[in-house]
C-alpha cells in the first residue's frame, strides 16, 4: 500500500464521517429530554411554559457533544483542500 | 489604502462584528438622547417602552442570580444579549453571521472567562480563590484548573458549532435548489437563523450567569 497524499485525504474524509457518529448520542439525549417534557406537560399542563424553556435549554446543552464532533469533522474536511 | 487591505487584515467574522457594534452603538446613543428628554411622569410608548421592559427583565434576572452584586452584572448581560441577538440573526439580512467565525465566539468566551474568574477573585479574595482550587482534596488541583479552562472553551465552541452548522446547511440548500431555492429557504432561515440563533442567545447568557454566580463567595448569596 502506498501512503501518498490521496491516501491521507481519503482517510480524513472517512474520519470526518466516523466522527459524526457522535450525533447518535446527542439525538438520543434530546429525544429523551423531549419525551420527559411531554410526560411532565401531561401531568401538569399549567406549567407548560416553564417546562418548555427548561427542555429547550437542556437540549441545547446536550447538543454540545454532537457539535464538538461537528467541529472535528470540519477540521478534518479542511485538510481535503 | 484600498478595501482589499481591510478584507485580508480582518478575518471574515470580525468585519461584520465591527459593523454590528458600530450600528448598536449608534442605536444606543440615539435612544439615550431620546430617553434623556422624557419626563419621568409621562407614560412611555413605542420603542422606549420595549426597552424599559427589557431592562426591567434583565435587572430582575440579575437580582435573582447575583443578589447584592446585580448592578455590576445586569449591563454586561444586556450588552451580551443585544449583541448576540443581532449577531445570530444576521443571516436574515444576507450577511454571514459574525458568530459563525470561531474568532468571534472564542473572543466572547475569553470575556466570559475573565468575568467568571474575576467574580471569584474579587468576592473570595486572592487567597480564598486559590484555596478554592484545592477543594475538596489537594490532589484535585489539576482537575479543577482544567475544569475552569474547559468552561469558556465549551461556551465558545457551542455557539460557533450551532451557528456555523446553520450557515453550512442553509448554503447547501441554496446550492442544491438553484433558482427554486426561495420556495424552501424561508423555512430554513426561520429554523436556523431565528429559532436556533435565539435559543443560543438564551443558553449563552444563562450559562455565563450560572457559572459566575457559582463562583461568587457562598456567604454573600
Amino acid at each position: 500500500m502506498e501512503y501518498n497524499e490521496f491516501f491521507v485525504q481519503g482517510m480524513a474524509a472517512l474520519g470526518a464521517g466516523i466522527a459524526m457518529i457522535a450525533g447518535i448520542g446527542a439525538g438520543i439525549g434530546q429525544g429523551m429530554a423531549a419525551g420527559r417534557a411531554a410526560e411532565a406537560v401531561g401531568r401538569q399542563p399549567e406549567a407548560q411554559g416553564k417546562i418548555l424553556t427548561t427542555m429547550i435549554v437542556g437540549q441545547a446543552v446536550a447538543e454540545t457533544t454532537g457539535l464538538y464532533a461537528l467541529v472535528i469533522a470540519f477540521i478534518l474536511i479542511g485538510n481535503l483542500g | 489604502m484600498n478595501i482589499e487591505y481591510f478584507q485580508t487584515w480582518f478575518s471574515p467574522g470580525i468585519n461584520t462584528s465591527i459593523l454590528l457594534v458600530i450600528l448598536l452603538t449608534f442605536f444606543i446613543v440615539l435612544m439615550y438622547q431620546k430617553i434623556r428628554r422624557l419626563s419621568p411622569t409621562d407614560r412611555s410608548t413605542g420603542v422606549v417602552m420595549a426597552l424599559e421592559l427589557l431592562v426591567d427583565f434583565i435587572n430582575k434576572f440579575a437580582k435573582e442570580h447575583f443578589g447584592g452584586y446585580w448592578k455590576f452584572y445586569a449591563p454586561i448581560l444586556l450588552t451580551l444579549g443585544l449583541y448576540l441577538t443581532f449577531a445570530n440573526t444576521m443571516g436574515l439580512f444576507g450577511i454571514r453571521p459574525p458568530t459563525s467565525s470561531i474568532n468571534v465566539t472564542l473572543g466572547l468566551s475569553i470575556l466570559a472567562f475573565f468575568l467568571i474568574q474575576g467574580t471569584g477573585i474579587v468576592t473570595k479574595g486572592g487567597v480564598g480563590y486559590i484555596k478554592g482550587l484545592f477543594e475538596p482534596l489537594p490532589f484535585m488541583f489539576p482537575l479543577n484548573v482544567i475544569g475552569e479552562l474547559a468552561v469558556p472553551i465549551s461556551l465558545g465552541l457551542r455557539l460557533f458549532g450551532n451557528i456555523f452548522s446553520g450557515v453550512i446547511i442553509t448554503g447547501l440548500v441554496y446550492a442544491a435548489l438553484g433558482n427554486f431555492a426561495p420556495i424552501i429557504t424561508p423555512v430554513v432561515h426561520a429554523i436556523f437563523d431565528v429559532f436556533f440563533g435565539l435559543i443560543q442567545v438564551v443558553v449563552f447568557i444563562l450559562l455565563v450567569t450560572i457559572f459566575s454566580s457559582n463562583s461568587l463567595a457562598s456567604e454573600e448569596q
